[in-house]
């Protein structure tokens, strides 16, 4: 599943027709965007981003750059709720895949939440903690270290004293010697009065690569019941993991369609070499030029340290000395390696024909008036279909998207209702 | 064992003798907390000149005699620092009257600092020492490994009572910043 959803996220990215910029919301239960009977409020998107990887970033930018950003993530959010009411249409939430994997999360979020609240509660007594403030004094970081072993210990002590109080609470019986080779899947390995269960197939794993041995069936069967036995225990306390497993649902679904989708349009290996032949280019990597540059504002200027630099001083004495671009004068002129095809184009043309090492001609740009010089290249190439398949791949399925997108919101309408202060950075 | 780590231990091993050490400055005769790795202990010693805030103005680390200093250095880049800074911003909101100053000192440009600090709301001053020169600083204030965030507590009086590699947590806040704020701990005399 995982696999699956990393490769949701970056298909997610594409727009739908409709577009917004939205400010920071005013209220977290406001409504920005709904999707049939689905809805995208403000906490929805403020969660979105700050549990994404760019979230750090995301508080170092302006306010436009912000907005922008949220309008990428809000049309993210609208396309995997179209592709939950899709999925849900379809039926994959009857999946035994599915099920089973909500199982599996279910228990583990259990599980989890039981022994976090038990963590929470155990501390270092204090008379411990005052000997180890004695041996550390102000040695912060030592004491920390310190104090961790010492509830790392405490904790083990009291999970096992906990799992056997639970397997007495529950009755379990254990069969761990009906672990032989060859042992038949629906063998019964634990029972318990709480109706708990595990059998022989309850251990496979899909990674599994043949049979595994006893020894460690009787581990995973000895983690088996620790799980069930807490996830339960959880369960009699009344653990809510209900929006823990609702959010789950909500991203899983969205990723299974995708990945149904994406076996579709991308059938085979077959058809991913006939469309790398028909776009050879997705193979091509361009050259890289280390490059240097002097920006001045006028081309009097520009003219005079061309000539300078011609008589043999430095550009980039110069250009620390004369830039009138702060980052390129902070780096006394090295721009450093820079893909060919991805400056402006008036600077493109002038690298095109330039030899190393030659200052060029006085360019102008909106910039100011440049002088350019290449130091070293690397050249270009061209990848074969094995170095690049994934690229493909991710090119052929972005193909079809937005198409299937724009197909979805016909089926399933959407509003967008962005708070009035936003309308102006709106579409 | 860093160097910083290093002198630290030493500086703590030689504590007594630093004291005594202590540059004469305006301030407490002694201070008893941590000494620093350059041997300072109080606030007069570390302060070093004005830093432009965000809030446009110029500021000195002595601009807040008789309150509980927080310094805390931190930028923009550092998923850490983002981290712990909205514990410090609660904390700054609950205990500001009884005497709290958290102070920022800002390891990047003036428009990432001020961005981070209108993104998670920051309520507290927010100094501009930029990437190089605010190095130099945090040196002076006993971490010259640049790492951050790093942070340094002072008391009312200005003397060095904790300092901190590392993001500040809860707790940190509760067990060694709380203790400073009581009515008990309010201290005899300012630093000049």
């Amino acid at each position: 599943m995982h696999k699956i959803h990393r490769l949701a996220l970056p298909l997610m990215f594409l727009s739908l027709s409709a577009a917004a910029n939205p400010q920071p919301p005013e209220s977290q239960s406001q409504i920005l965007a709904t999707v049939g009977d689905q809805t995208v409020t403000a906490h929805d998107l403020e969660s979105a981003i700050n549990s994404s990887p760019v979230s750090t970033q995301f508080n170092t930018l302006g306010v436009d750059q912000q907005a922008a950003l949220r309008g990428d993530m809000l049309k993210r959010l609208v396309a995997s709720r179209l592709l939950l009411l899709e999925a849900e249409r379809l039926g994959l939430d009857r999946q035994p895949e599915l099920r089973r994997q909500m199982d599996d999360y279910r228990l583990g979020q259990l599980y989890r939440a039981y022994m976090d609240r038990l963590r929470a509660e155990l501390k270092v007594p204090d008379e411990e903690l005052a000997e180890m403030k004695q041996q550390f004094g102000d040695d912060h970081d030592a004491l920390v270290a310190a104090k961790s072993a010492a509830l790392v210990g405490i904790y083990r002590k009291r999970q096992a004293e906990l799992i056997a109080e639970l397997k007495t609470r529950y009755a379990v019986q254990l069969h761990p010697e009906r672990i032989v080779p060859g042992v038949a899947p629906d063998t019964l390995l634990m029972e318990s009065a709480a109706g708990l269960q595990i059998r022989a197939t309850d251990l496979h794993r899909t990674t599994d690569q043949g049979e595994p041995s006893p020894r460690e069936m009787r581990n995973r069967l000895t983690e088996r019941v620790e799980l069930l036995l807490v996830a339960k225990a959880a369960e009699d306390d009344h653990v809510d993991i209900s929006q823990a497993l609702a959010t789950y649902r909500a991203e899983s679904l969205p990723a299974m369609l995708l990945a149904q989708k994406a076996r579709e349009w991308v059938p085979n290996e077959a058809a991913m070499r006939a469309y790398f032949k028909t776009h050879p280019t997705l193979g091509q990597i361009a050259e890289r030029r280390h490059i240097g540059q002097i920006v001045v504002a006028t081309p009097e200027a520009a003219e005079a340290l061309r000539k300078r630099v011609l008589a043999g001083e430095s550009l980039f004495k110069l250009a620390g000395q004369f830039s009138i671009d702060p980052n390129g004068r902070a780096k006394d002129g090295d721009m450093g390696w820079v893909r060919a095809g991805s400056g402006m184009p008036e600077i493109e043309a002038a690298l095109a024909h330039l030899p190393d090492g030659q200052v060029s001609p006085v360019v102008h740009t909106t910039k100011g008036y440049h002088l350019v010089m290449i130091l070293e290249r690397k050249p270009g190439k061209q990848l074969g279909f094995e170095s690049i398949e994934d690229r493909v791949r991710q090119q052929m399925i972005s193909e079809h998207l937005p198409a299937y997108l724009e197909e979805l919101r016909k089926r399933y309408q959407v509003a967008w209702l962005l708070p009035a202060h936003s309308s102006g950075a709106a579409k | 064992m860093t160097a910083a780590r290093l002198a630290l231990s030493l500086a703590l091993a030689l504590g007594a003798d630093l004291a005594c050490a202590d540059t004469p400055v305006a301030g407490p005769a002694t201070c008893s907390g941590p000494a620093l790795p350059g041997g300072a202990r109080r606030l007069a010693q570390l302060a070093g000149g004005a830093l432009p805030g965000l809030d446009g103005q110029l500021h000195r680390l002595t601009d807040w005699p008789g309150k509980v200093v927080v310094v805390n250095f931190w930028a923009g880049w550092c998923g850490p620092c983002q981290y712990e800074i909205p514990d410090l911003v609660a904390f700054q909101a609950a205990h500001a009257a009884q005497g709290l100053q958290v102070i920022g000192i800002g390891l990047d440009t003036r428009e990432r600092l001020g961005n981070v600090a209108r993104s998670l709301g920051i309520n507290y001053p927010v100094l501009v020492a930029g990437e190089g020169p605010g190095a130099d600083l945090m040196g002076l204030w006993g971490n010259p490994t640049g790492a951050i965030p790093y942070s340094v507590v002072l008391d009312r009086r200005g003397c060095v009572t904790q300092v901190r590699r590392g993001p500040l947590d809860e707790d940190d806040l509760r067990d060694d910043v709380l203790p400073l704020l009581a009515p008990a701990s309010a201290g005899a005399h300012h630093p000049g």
